[in-house]
């Protein structure tokens, strides 16, 4: 589904991480853990394309990297750790529409309301929203429960779970705890990916 | 001055001023949209170019389209020369320029989290461009005020390429030259008034508009 | 977007409608004053053709006219130009004439491309020069008034009285303070022409002191002069206008034959119009220039007009061929 082998990116001088190499399923919950800065956005932001690799392989849906790119639509998204927010009503911010996502995630009450007046947990919500709804075959969630009170939380992390049934979430985390049941449990420390046993 | 006559400088002075500023909007906001995305060093040459023209000496361009609009210049034949348009024309072209810097700088201000949505969401060149119309809406609105002012003000330009007609091609900016001229410095005086007041209305009107939409 | 909103773009909208509305209806020609045989104003109906009887309206002509800054400046084109636009339309004649005003060296430079059909300037000898050249078909003096000498109340230069030359030479001699235009103007090419004649050369800023070139306009140069004192050369027009905020200064030399300065309106393109506006001129055109005053002082002495006294000073300027008859 999703592949790497050797993947590396360097900023400038330094390499955020080197040498990675994963095979993730086709569907599924895999967490990626890491300390702050460990390069977890950034490999994130690789697989969605958003940024080249300085080195490696990595294969998406089938796809090389520079393929995915210009070939894939809506099958692979992130959602940014911090909530990126955009002018007019929470439905302006919605690229698609999915009823049971809006609903799932306590969106409904709010659609009317403009997006940028929310509350950070609102904010968040919606930036997920704007992913889940899309239905991506891979979704690709930094730090899904960042921003959320305890009560978002749950609701953000049952819809999540529910969801990585049918499709492939990877959801990163510098938080051990609260996390649902996962296929796959990888650290990213020191510029390497080490998988860990799935231990709950 | 009649009432009456008082009325056609002031919307001759509108129509120099606004339709330019339209113009500038209209053809400046995708220019900067796509710049803005662009990024590379095409477009930051781009950019150095239009900062660098806002301060083309109004002389100058009033020549260059005075040679190029003059019946024995290339535009000769549209006889556009001591007529409105041709203020237009010359009033579009510097003003171009400025909007385009402002513009720029507003799209700058939207957070680049927002071009990773749009790379990623695949919204397509009209998508983006109404997304980034939207974030950057106030920017946007300033950088059209700015243009619409420095057209307002402008007297070089409407003198040159207009000629400062009675009934015909004088707006605010030659009138009151003209009655400084002849020494009526009242009249100017009550002109520059009237010129202030159109300027302020339209900074007004935007600012208005900036509160309701920020809400 | 709030109903406030939307009614602040509907009032932009207006606006701008109102604008181009205004502007694009101002392109029709200028109603006749008469109304028997007037010819229709420009009816623009989508339905039928307008049948074509001899009421067919005529088609526009549009006059391009050089003429200088000094001449606009003194309000003149402001009373004339329509003037002359309900005048030709009267005769059945639709005539636009679209005026700019710039140096006398730059009309006749326009002149000379083929930008303008008529000029109207003030400087017989340069006016020669083209006239010989071909630039100018034919010529005609249409009115005259004097430039002035104007200077301290107290005259400490003792020109009073004197002619300009005269007098120029001995505020060379005593460096008296002087301000010039010194912006190539026709005021300027004639106060130039007096040094010449005063004291065989043009003063030098930098090494006559007493000498000022302002580089400005003739009112920005007057209230210069009265801030130092001094004296210049100035139009009767703008003298007669800025008199109330030049308290230190005075006329000292008025009407003196070596001042005067002739007004004429040449033919570059001939045309029906063009020669129409030659006739206007020394018409109708008379009795408007003469009409010109300020605070009761005429402006203008229409050629028709001219006191004999002036006319001996006029001739010499009368050459080349005219345009009308």
């Amino acid at each position: 589904m999703i592949s790497a082998a050797g993947l590396g990116k360097r900023f400038g001088d330094g390499w955020v991480f080197r040498g990675i190499t994963f095979q993730l399923p086709e569907r599924g919950l895999v967490v990626v853990l890491g300390p702050n800065g460990s390069g977890k956005t950034t490999l994130l932001k690789i697989l969605a394309t958003l940024l080249e690799p300085t080195e490696g392989e990595v294969e998406i849906l089938g796809l090389s990297w520079g393929e995915a790119r210009r070939r894939l639509r809506r099958e692979v998204l992130y959602a940014h750790q911090e909530p990126v927010v955009l002018s007019g009503t929470v439905e302006d911010n919605l690229f698609c529409r999915d009823y049971d996502v809006e609903d799932a995630l306590g969106l409904r009450p709010v659609l009317r309301k403009k997006a940028k007046s929310l509350s950070g947990g609102y904010r968040k919500l919606v930036t997920l929203a704007r992913v889940l709804a899309c239905r991506p075959k891979v979704a690709l969630l930094d730090e899904p429960t960042a921003f959320l009170d305890p009560e978002k939380r749950q609701i953000a992390a049952a819809h999540i779970a529910e969801y990585s049934r049918k499709n492939l979430v990877v959801w990163t985390s510098h938080y051990p705890s609260e996390l649902p049941p996962a296929e796959r449990l990888y650290e990213l420390r020191d510029g390497a990916l080490k998988e860990l046993s799935n231990i709950r | 001055m009649s009432a009456e006559e008082l009325v056609g400088i002031v919307l001759n002075t509108l129509y120099v001023s606004t339709i330019p500023t339209l113009f500038s909007a209209a053809v400046g906001t995708p220019l900067a949209v796509y710049l803005h995305l662009r990024g590379g060093q095409a477009a930051a040459a781009a950019e150095a170019v239009f900062n660098g023209l806002v301060g083309m000496p109004t002389v100058l361009l009033g020549l260059l389209l005075y040679l190029l609009l003059s019946r024995s210049g290339p535009l000769g034949s549209l006889q556009l020369l001591y007529t409105l348009n041709a203020v237009v024309i010359g009033h579009a072209v510097l003003i171009l320029p400025l909007y385009l810097s402002f513009a720029l700088t507003a799209l700058k201000g939207v957070e680049p989290k927002v071009r990773e949505v749009v790379e990623m969401f695949r919204l397509g060149h009209l998508g983006a461009f109404r997304l980034y119309v939207r974030e950057a809406a106030w920017g946007l609105a300033a950088a059209a005020v700015a243009a619409y002012g420095r057209a307002l003000g402008e007297l070089g330009i409407a003198l040159m390429l207009g000629g400062d007609i009675r009934y015909k091609t004088r707006v605010l900016t030659t009138a009151v030259a003209h009655e400084t001229m002849l020494g009526n410095w009242d009249s100017a005086l009550q002109l520059g008034a009237v010129l202030l007041a159109l300027a302020l209305a339209v900074s007004a009107v935007v600012n208005a508009l900036g509160f309701r939409y920020r809400g | 977007m709030s109903k406030i909103g939307y009614l602040i773009i509907a009032i932009v909208v207006l606006a701008v409608a109102a604008a181009v509305l205004y502007v694009a209806s101002s392109g029709a020609p200028p109603s006749p004053t008469t109304a028997t045989q007037a010819t229709p104003p420009v009816q623009q109906t989508t339905a039928t053709a307008s049948p074509k009887t001899e009421a067919t309206p005529p088609a526009k002509t549009t006059l391009y006219m050089a003429t200088t800054t000094s001449v606009k400046d003194t309000g003149l084109l402001d009373v004339l130009i329509p003037d002359f636009e309900r005048w030709a339309a009267a005769r059945g004649y639709n005539v636009e004439v679209r005026y700019t005003a710039v140096g006398t060296g730059q009309a006749l430079l326009m002149a000379s491309r083929g930008d303008v059909d008529v000029v109207l300037v003030h400087a017989p000898s340069l006016e020669k020069q083209y006239l010989e050249n071909g630039t100018l078909k034919c010529r005609d003096v249409i009115a005259y008034n004097f430039f002035i000498v104007v200077g301290p109340k107290d005259d400490p230069a003792g020109v009073r009285g004197l002619t300009a030359v005269e007098a120029f030479r001995k505020i060379a001699q005593a460096k008296a303070p002087f301000v010039s235009r010194g912006d190539k103007s026709g005021t300027h090419v004639m106060e130039l022409s007096l040094w010449r004649k005063a004291i065989g050369r043009v003063p030098d800023p930098k090494t006559d002191q007493w000498y000022i070139s302002a580089g400005a306009g003739m009112g920005q140069t007057l209230l210069l002069a009265n801030e130092k004192r001094a004296y210049t050369l100035s139009d009767t027009g703008t003298w007669l206008r800025y008199r109330d905020k030049l308290p230190e200064l005075d006329v000292v030399i008025s009407a003196s034959p070596d001042l005067i300065n002739i007004y004429s309106f040449s033919i570059v393109k001939p045309s029906e119009a063009a020669k129409l506006m030659a006739q206007y001129m020394l018409t109708r055109g008379q009795a408007v220039m003469a009409n010109l005053t300020i605070a009761g002082s005429p402006l203008f002495t229409p050629i028709t007009k001219a006191d004999p006294k002036a006319m001996e000073w006029i001739k010499p300027a009368i050459f080349g061929p005219s345009c009308v008859g």
